[in-house]
């Protein structure tokens, strides 16, 4: 209940104005009472509307590869936060990146991105409360 | 969740003490003596739900649950209408034209963004998740254009009245929707703005006029923007429609076919 509380209240806060609404609900296609974490290295960025998506390349114990889409902020909002599309790459570029995200309720290889941490340390917390990156499972 | 209510109540009343704050401020105006309403407006009066320490981005808790909390309202449609009401909100995921990166309209785009203004006119810009649109205002007596087709922030004429300029707008398309939930509207629809600045605060007011389908006029509820100095607009980056494979529905509207 508390998680669910803040989490509408976060995304009411992230989401306003214009043809925001409109747009990709957040609980509608994230499961936000879940935390999960895969790490991996990122392979592209599409910075586009509604949402900018992060591609991670994830290799199994295999070592098999499975590409997840990242879905994060519009791209207005990364703006508004300081974030452009050559920090995510630049970052990336040293080695894997660990994605703490909510898992998508029915691609079991997408998720709606929390935080990034790249290898160098530092990382975007983008969306969510400190509590959802705690609660983390795989 | 009682703790959850007194913490917003106390992060709110911080909003608003911003705000008079903002308020209170001399009002700038051009050289005609109007108010100058140039400028880029923010639509939210929290604060950044983010901020850089290092060469990282942490969350800011208390702003990051600050909700704006806005609400336009809804109108009240004619008892015959509200079936075609339902149903359009039932399949939005499906029949929402701004759903899949088609133009918001008017008033769904919201209030300004970004202001020019000139002794002639005054420009709107939007950097909207849909792409970037703009408005252009005539100030100066002239009228509606005829002969234009319908668009889907319509045509624009304002006039002073005192402090405030009332814009009024008309040949809005009517595929648009005038907001979330099957708000669907006929070609016929009014629509009038009204900006008033008030220190480095704007306020935008607005009521929608469609006697069709409408039972009353819908008067939206106000908001009032906080200017921000040093930020300029930026072009709207490429809305791509990533259709619905991934979205389940039950949270929200409609049914995937």
């Amino acid at each position: 209940m508390r998680i669910r509380f803040w989490v509408l209240v976060a995304v009411a806060a992230a989401w306003m104005g214009g043809s925001a609404l409109a747009h990709h609900s957040v609980p509608g296609t994230f499961d936000v009472n879940k935390t999960t974490v895969i790490k991996g290295t990122v392979s592209k960025v599409d910075w586009i509307n509604p949402h900018i998506y992060i591609y991670v390349d994830v290799k199994d114990a295999a070592g098999a590869s499975t590409t997840y889409k990242v879905e994060t902020l519009p791209t207005n909002h990364m703006r508004r936060a300081g974030v452009t599309r050559a920090d995510i790459l630049e970052g990336a570029k040293a080695g894997a990146v660990t994605i703490h995200m909510y898992p998508a309720l029915k691609n079991p290889t997408a998720g709606f991105l929390l935080r990034i941490t790249f290898p160098a340390g530092h990382f975007f917390h983008l969306f969510g409360e400190d509590s959802e990156i705690a609660r983390a499972s795989n | 969740m009682k703790r959850h209510i007194a913490g917003l109540m106390i992060l709110a009343f911080i909003g608003g003490a911003a705000l008079a704050a903002q308020t209170a401020k001399p009002t700038p105006r051009t050289a005609d003596g109007k108010p100058d309403l140039s400028g880029m407006w923010y639509r939210r009066v929290a604060g950044p739900v983010t901020q850089r320490v290092g060469n990282s981005i942490v969350r800011v808790p208390g702003n990051a649950t600050v909700p704006d909390r806005y609400n336009p309202g809804r109108p009240k449609y004619k008892p015959e209408f509200l079936a075609r009401v339902k149903e359009l909100t039932d399949d939005q995921i499906n029949v929402d034209p701004a759903f899949h990166c088609g133009p918001p309209g008017i008033i769904r785009i919201g209030p300004p963004q970004r202001i020019i203004q000139t002794p002639r006119e005054v420009v709107i810009l939007y950097d909207d998740l849909n792409g970037s649109f703009f408005r252009v205002i005539p100030t100066d007596g002239r009228r509606h254009r005829a002969g234009i087709e319908p668009s889907s922030l319509g045509d624009s004429v304002g006039r002073w009245e005192g402090d405030t300029l009332v814009i009024e707008v008309r040949n809005i398309l009517d595929s648009t929707w005038l907001g979330d939930d099957g708000l669907f509207h006929t070609e016929n629809t009014k629509v009038t703005e009204r900006l008033t600045r008030k220190g480095d605060t704007l306020t935008w007011e607005a009521v929608v006029e469609d006697p069709e389908v409408f039972a009353e006029p819908w008067k939206v509820t106000p908001r009032t923007l906080t200017l921000m100095p040093n930020t300029e607009i930026e072009e709207a980056a490429f809305c791509e429609d990533r259709g619905i494979d991934d979205r389940v529905t039950k949270d929200y509207h409609g049914n995937v076919r």
